[in-house]
């Protein structure tokens, strides 16, 4: 599948517009997995640890630890509706500018 | 055998053995048959994944944990959902751009060939068998308790039915078996969650405080600690969910059988849509069943496992009704339909590894490839790994341990597989001698610690050197050390960091990414 390389890949990579879809992707993913990694990490470890905090009732029936354990699937979906919609507006457009390059560098086949 | 139940089951059968006659016709070529020719969309991807992730383990396992030990039977599912995260931000997108039918593809890009791919299509296959093994398992139980069928006849039903979708209609009746499936299972939880709130004036709050108050543990039902005494087994459980989930071959290979990187971007946010709000219900049925089921119903509930079909059946009107009748064979039927689907993809991405990875990129490296040969290999290979499966499981018979067969193979992707994956796709001095021992440190460290912990020792559980049932704490920073230190000790080879940067570009923009064809 992979044919010797007919691009000059480490050119591409060093373009400003590929540099730049990498950097914003890279800054995107580590706020976003860094954020995640602290709720979801504090969430657990309180779990684990903190049997009766995380047991308090706020009203009858409802716990923090549900509250809590709820609030994960909320981040989840926040975050993936934020990485899509940072997909259409800002990587995507970079992706196009960055594979223009790549067709017009390509050596004619 | 109950009459209605036989119908629903010979119901499930009878459509998705519709697919797959409908599918074998669309399934020649290898792209097809482990791809379904990359014309799946966003939607019905999302669908299946999302058919993937609600299992018996899920649907079945969750709401009876719940039932039985209250907040601590849910941790796991809010685990899975994170895993999602690290599936959507580090591997779905590019997955698609770099792969062509297998995780060994995504590794093999840029390492050398042979054995980077040896190594990785024998982690997956390590990982399937025991997964596959534990689904099997579950079927037989789950079977023989709702038809009274013994367990040996259900196990070979199941896995009958397993190879006619994989064998006969590949990656496309895979596909549409775990959609419907996963579609059926969705409007049997909403509508099990509408019944369970009807009766509590949809008051959510006055359903969880009617459920604690039926505990014998009160309030403290509500929150974590309900099972077990040792933290540290709660907090590696809920790390081999987040992270074994993400690195699992048969979630993965689905991204390969997207139109392009868009679409398998999406199917994660239909995935996640679809997965949180059915892992949202699991706690409604959970708290619901012990809110509403008489008291003393958990010697009925088999170990938990048959929380949901009882509480259908109550809510049906009770057993010996036509509604309870109907209502339990219709959740069980639901039940059965998601083991097939789970057990056809867990198949699928198995017979990837042997036939795609292993006899024709390292066996028969020169031999060429010719696609009509391939799908021939690859149906051999799923008739192989299928009645291999079957026989074992029916050699370990119906004590095995479920949860410590899953728990083995989410912790061997956690550990072997993701720090590889991770890895190969982030760091440019990473080679192919990394690859290998991290691959295997991964593997050989989580299968000691699992045989050295309370479920395998022979010696008893107290007496167990290594006191976590999940390994993962120690066998996933073992992986990644494995990485590190098989990298820095080995020559610099530059051709692993230029193929470094033509993956980067690749599973960055897309440029190049496989459309169903060989050069």
């Amino acid at each position: 599948m992979t044919s010797p390389p007919k691009a000059n890949y480490r050119a591409i990579a060093q373009l400003k517009s590929f540099e730049e879809l990498l950097e914003r992707r890279r800054r995107f993913g580590r706020v976003a997995l860094g954020g995640a990694i602290l709720w979801f990490g504090g969430f657990i470890l309180l779990t684990c640890y903190a049997h009766s905090f995380m047991g308090t009732l706020i009203v009858p029936g409802l716990s923090v630890a549900y509250v809590l354990g709820l609030s994960q699937f909320v981040m989840v979906w926040a975050i993936t509706a934020a990485y899509l919609h940072a997909s259409t507006k800002t990587f995507e457009p970079l992706q196009e500018q960055v594979v223009a390059h790549e067709l017009a560098m390509e050596p004619a086949a | 055998m109950n009459a209605t139940r036989l119908i629903f089951f010979a119901g499930i059968l009878a459509i998705t053995i519709g697919i797959t006659a409908w599918a074998s016709g669309r399934t020649k070529t290898q792209a097809e048959f482990f791809a379904a020719g990359r014309s799946i969309t966003g939607r019905q991807n999302g669908l299946a994944i999302a058919g993937d992730l609600m299992s018996a383990a899920t649907f079945l396992g969750f709401t009876g944990l719940i039932y039985l030990t209250g907040f601590d039977g849910w941790i796991l599912a809010t685990a899975a959902i994170f895993s999602f995260l690290l599936i959507l931000i580090l591997f779905a997108e590019r997955m698609r751009n770099a792969g062509q039918y297998t995780i060994a593809d995504v590794l093999s890009f840029r390492l050398s060939r042979r054995p980077v791919r040896a190594a990785a299509a024998f982690t997956t296959l390590v990982v399937v068998i025991f997964y596959l093994i534990a689904q099997l398992v579950g079927a037989g139980l789950l079977i023989r308790a709702l038809t009274g069928m013994a367990f040996t006849p259900a196990v070979i039903l199941t896995g009958l039915a397993m190879l006619a979708y994989v064998v006969i209609g590949g990656m496309l009746a895979t596909t549409w078996v775990q959609i419907v499936k996963a579609v059926l299972l969705l409007l049997v939880g909403a509508a099990m969650c509408v019944a369970i709130l009807w009766k509590f004036d949809f008051n959510l709050f006055s359903l969880f405080d009617t459920a604690a108050g039926r505990h014998p543990l009160g309030d403290r039902y509500l929150g974590p600690g309900g099972s077990d005494p040792n933290p540290l087994n709660t907090l590696s459980a809920a790390v081999a969910y987040a992270i074994g989930t993400a690195a699992l071959p048969h979630i993965l290979i689905r991204f390969f059988t997207v139109p392009d990187a868009g679409a398998a971007r999406r199917s994660v946010g239909w995935a996640v849509g679809f997965i949180g709000a059915f892992f949202v219900m699991t706690s409604i049925i959970g708290y619901g069943a012990r809110a509403l089921l008489p008291a003393g119903s958990e010697e009925a509930t088999a170990g938990g496992n048959l929380t949901a079909p009882l509480l259908a059946q109550y809510l049906g009107g009770g057993e010996g009704t036509f509604g309870g009748d109907v209502f339990i064979a219709l959740v069980s039927a639901v039940a059965f339909a998601t083991i097939l689907a789970v057990v056809a993809g867990l198949l699928l991405s198995a017979s990837g590894a042997i036939s795609h990875d292993l006899w024709f990129n390292v066996f028969r490296r020169d031999a060429g490839q010719r696609d009509q040969e391939g799908t021939m290999v690859a149906r051999m290979a799923s008739l192989a790994i299928g009645v291999v499966a079957v026989l074992l499981t029916i050699a370990l018979g119906d004590d095995i341990n479920i949860a410590l067969l899953v728990g083995l193979a989410l912790s061997i992707a956690a550990s072997a597989n993701f720090p590889a994956l991770v890895l190969c796709l982030g760091w440019r001095r990473f080679n192919t001698t990394g690859a290998v021992v991290g691959i295997f440190t991964g593997l050989v460290v989580s299968v000691a610690l699992i045989i050295l912990g309370p479920q395998v020792w022979p010696g008893g559980p107290e007496n167990a050197p290594f006191q976590l049932s999940f390994p993962v704490l120690v066998s996933i920073p073992a992986g990644f050390l494995g990485c590190w230190l098989g990298t820095v000790f080995s020559r610099r080879e530059p051709e692993d960091e230029n193929t470094y940067y033509e993956l980067l570009v690749r599973s960055q923009t897309g440029f190049g990414a496989e459309e169903a064809v060989d050069h």
